[in-house]
């Protein structure tokens, strides 16, 4: 054995294909190795073949494929390997984290009993109380707290975070020495990613662990990683240490890439507000939501929104940040009057354009696919918006469409389409036009960009910046993400249990946080990591994880 | 919810339907004309047996009568058997619980199994045989099953008996049409819920935990599959009673379902009503049962409404 220059995982020439008569093709020609010690990304957006390629990985395809090429993992040739070695090869060689927690462990067996079963495995002759003592040995090495207690609930009982730390528990039951992480942060608050990235770089130290990290999200890579490759359909673009690569990429597809992806910290010259006319103003607005009837006889609820007041002036952007739960939907959904305010006032004040008008308010939602019609073509589809509104002349309407849809930077041949087959950026365009086309004053955009690749959102943020400048219209812009709001909102709101924290111009958001949930949020913006701690140079690390317990209390009775 | 407030729910469904049962019968016209020919009856005749049932008065009497009669356990008289409704019922239930019984037990004997080996075998020879053959299954009539069943055994073969109650060998061939038919729908269901089952995340993540393909499918893949299951359960179990009413008349087995089609040919009212609400008080039950299983079984549901 030469275990100093052999590489922990090789995979040579890696061809996937779904197997059938004509076979698909869907990886080709991938390469790489990981050595020990390495954190390696394995980067591309939805549809580039990057998870097949880490789920072939270990023979967790979900269809019956088409190998070329051999992956060596820990001295095993994986897809040569007999049902034993391969069961073995899972159990000792390689953990794997998936990207929704809830989803991945099973919903209707306790955490205990999962972590119990996988342990049995491990240790076939330990007795029950040794069991449950090394199940809450590894809960407490993932800094779950109270670990003892967490062994009897479910994994919809506690936090998205906390149900990944104990996926990350239950992958390294077998003191693996490769960690395959496939987009572990995707399902996660943004504050929560920084914990549970943190969390895998200290695993990765302490037990030394090689990590092979899949991610579309280039800002984990940057700060992280110590390779990089980069998949563009099914094929590597490029490979390398993540300094060149992140710092100097050398494919076209990957520049892009990495510069869709680049933060630009707010550089703004005019930190005092405008004075356009108001478009919507909330006033001390309260809403709770109760879970039951008893909860409300006893005022046990959850607050959505506690003396909740910003406004939203036009031609402006303002950026509701906040994690989930924190009422930022809930505050559009009043706003759109979709859902009625306990008390306080919630004002739509008149169109800025004629006094005598209503405001006029359109929203755009999160998945541009489920709030369009599947069967019906996109032209008849934003046909029937106007028509509902009274446009009578077919030939003005298609006249408007055209203009509308140019605004958004479509061309003409989408509207012939049906859902189907538009990509998600163009779906969630065609969403935007299908808003404008009653040309409203203000926008309402919840998380418009979570759903599509971030090349992707790059051309929608600049498609919302463009209306704004030309038309004059607000935009109230719900996200998580604060790469967004760096990027183009004027004004930052963030909520925090249906409380506004922070209300200030961006330009003056990150000199120093007013708030200790404020900072933590731009703390956790990727590229705003110490990389040092990470490379091991110092010995202290990132500080251990602070649970998310506020979130496990409201869940916990 | 808890367990009282579902019994409420239960209780006002039945008592919907009692009151269903009662419009229908005063909708289809004068009851006792339906049943006596008044032109070979006494007006004196007519008039005491519309009291004696409680035809009497408005329409609203007549209801508050019924329920009140209900309550005491009065569920009318069978003009067809000449005593009460009730005792014409039960005396008939015990071979129709046996038929149903015996019946889902095959169902679920050859649903779970072959459901199971096929979604494992998705898209392969074997799924493809069984989906075919469950296609012919429920495509089949009942009584085509059971005539042919008939011709077969009893005729041909002379294995079995074709007609009648007693032995295990006059239950073989009822069980087996009603059976068969609700496996080749039931063996539909497991099929689908496994593949469901088969392809949730948490699933790949056991795998992925070197956890053996028997454990896999044994404690996530089965646990998550018995959900929808359950939740056909009433609808199978209503199917099958349906079922008896023309399987129990091929093979002449004294159960409800014969006796259905006896109280309509002979327009025995009484017994027809009592046998409706028989039914309805059944799947209510099984209704109720699957309510509270499907709580016990998916700790989701039971929180969310602890809450």
């Amino acid at each position: 054995m030469h275990a100093a220059e052999d590489p922990l995982c090789k995979v040579e020439d890696l061809g996937i294909a779904i197997n059938g008569d004509v076979p698909v093709p869907i990886v080709d020609d991938i390469s790489f190795e990981i050595r020990k010690g390495d954190y390696f990304a394995l980067v591309g957006e939805s549809g580039s073949g990057k998870s097949i390629t880490c789920h072939s990985m270990m023979r967790l395809l979900p269809f019956k494929p088409k190998i070329k090429g051999r992956i060596a993992i820990d001295g095993h040739d994986v897809w040569s390997l007999n049902r034993s070695k391969l069961l073995a090869f899972r159990r000792k060689s390689v953990g794997m984290v998936f990207q929704d927690p809830l989803a991945a462990l099973n919903p209707v067996r306790t955490i205990g009993a999962q972590m119990l079963e996988t342990l049995r495995i491990h240790f076939p002759t330990a007795d029950a109380d040794d069991l449950r003592n090394r199940a809450v040995q590894a809960l407490r090495e993932v800094h779950i707290p109270e670990p003892g207690s967490r062994l009897g609930v479910y994994p919809h009982q506690l936090s998205g975070g906390l149900n990944q730390r104990v996926m990350i528990a239950l992958a390294l039951l077998g003191n693996p020495k490769l960690l395959i992480a496939d987009e572990p942060t995707t399902a996660l608050d943004m504050s929560v990613q920084a914990e549970v990235l943190d969390l895998i770089d200290e695993m990765r130290r302490k037990n030394d662990l090689s990590v092979l990290l899949v991610t579309h999200d280039l800002g984990i890579v940057r700060d992280r990683a110590t390779h990089i490759a980069v998949l563009q359909n099914g094929r590597m673009v490029e490979q390398g240490p993540a300094a060149s690569v992140a710092d100097a990429p050398q494919a076209a597809y990957s520049k892009e890439l990495f510069e869709a992806s680049s933060v630009d910290w707010p550089d703004r010259d005019q930190t005092r507000r405008s004075r356009e006319p108001l478009c919507l103003t909330f006033n001390m607005v309260n809403k709770t939501f109760f879970a039951s009837k008893k909860d409300r006889a006893n005022g046990v609820g959850i607050p959505a929104a506690k003396n909740m007041s910003f406004t939203v002036r036009r031609g402006e952007i303002v950026a509701l940040i906040g994690e989930s739960g924190s009422g930022k939907t809930t505050a559009a959904k009043m706003a759109m009057d979709l859902e009625k305010p306990d008390s306080g006032d919630i004002i739509l004040h008149p169109s800025p354009r004629n006094f005598k008008d209503p405001l006029n308010v359109q929203m755009v939602f999160q998945h541009p696919r489920d709030s369009l019609d599947p069967l019906m073509r996109v032209e008849d589809q934003l046909h029937e918006v106007l028509s509902v509104h009274g446009w009578k002349d077919r030939g003005k309407r298609q006249e408007h469409i055209l203009k509308t849809i140019e605004d958004v930077g479509l061309s003409a041949e989408v509207l012939a389409r049906r859902p189907t087959y538009l990509s998600g950026g163009e779906a969630q365009r065609v969403v935007i036009a299908r808003a404008l086309l009653l040309e409203p004053d203000m926008l309402i955009a919840d998380e418009p960009l979570s759903a599509v690749d971030v090349r992707i959102q790059k051309h929608i943020l600049e498609c919302l910046q463009r209306l704004r400048d030309r038309l004059g219209i607000a935009i109230l812009l719900i996200t998580h993400d604060l790469r967004v709001v760096f990027e183009i909102a004027d004004q930052v709101v963030v909520l925090r249990y249906g409380r506004v924290v922070e209300d200030v111009p961006v330009s003056m958001f990150t000199d120093g946080a007013r708030d200790e949930y404020t900072q933590k949020l731009i703390d956790a913006v990727p590229g705003n990591y110490d990389k040092d701690g990470a490379d091991g140079e110092k010995n202290d690390g990132p500080p251990p994880a602070k649970a998310d317990d506020t979130v496990m209390m409201r869940v916990l009775p | 919810m808890n367990f009282g407030f579902r019994l409420l729910r239960a209780l006002i469904s039945l008592w919907l339907i009692v009151t269903l049962v009662f419009l229908a019968l005063r909708a289809t016209g004068d009851p006792i004309t339906a049943i006596f020919d008044p032109d070979n009856t006494t007006q004196a005749a007519l008039d005491a047996y519309r009291r004696q049932w409680g035809y009497t008065g408005s329409v609203f009497d007549q209801y508050l009568a019924y329920l009140s009669n209900l309550l005491h356990g009065d569920f009318g008289f069978s003009s067809m058997a000449n005593r009460d409704a009730f005792s014409v019922v039960t005396d008939r239930l015990p071979a129709t619980l046996e038929l149903v019984g015996c019946s889902a037990l095959l169902m679920m004997l050859i649903g779970i199994p072959v459901g199971a080996i096929a979604a494992i075998n998705d898209g392969g020879r074997i799924d493809r045989f069984v989906m075919t053959f469950s296609t012919v299954g429920f495509a089949l009539p009942n009584f085509v099953l059971g005539l042919g069943l008939i011709l077969l055994f009893a005729v041909n073969l002379h294995w079995l008996p074709s007609n009648g109650i007693g032995t295990p060998e006059h239950l073989i061939m009822p069980v087996l049409t009603i059976g068969i038919s609700q496996a080749a729908i039931f063996t539909r269901f497991v099929r689908s819920s496994i593949l469901d089952a088969l392809k949730l995340q948490c699933v790949t993540s056991a795998r992925a935990r070197g956890i053996s393909e028997w454990n896999v499918f044994w404690f996530h893949v089965i646990p998550n599959a018995l959900l929808p299951l359950v939740t056909i359960t009433p609808l199978l179990v209503g199917a099958m009673v349906a079922a008896s009413a023309v399987v129990e008349s091929v093979f002449g087995w004294p159960g409800i379902g014969r006796l259905i089609v006896e109280s309509v040919a002979q327009r025995d009212l009484a017994v027809l009503q009592m046998i409706v609400m028989m039914i309805a008080a059944v799947m209510i039950t099984t209704n109720l049962i699957v309510d509270l299983t499907y709580s016990r079984l998916d700790p989701r549901t039971s929180l969310a409404r602890a809450h």
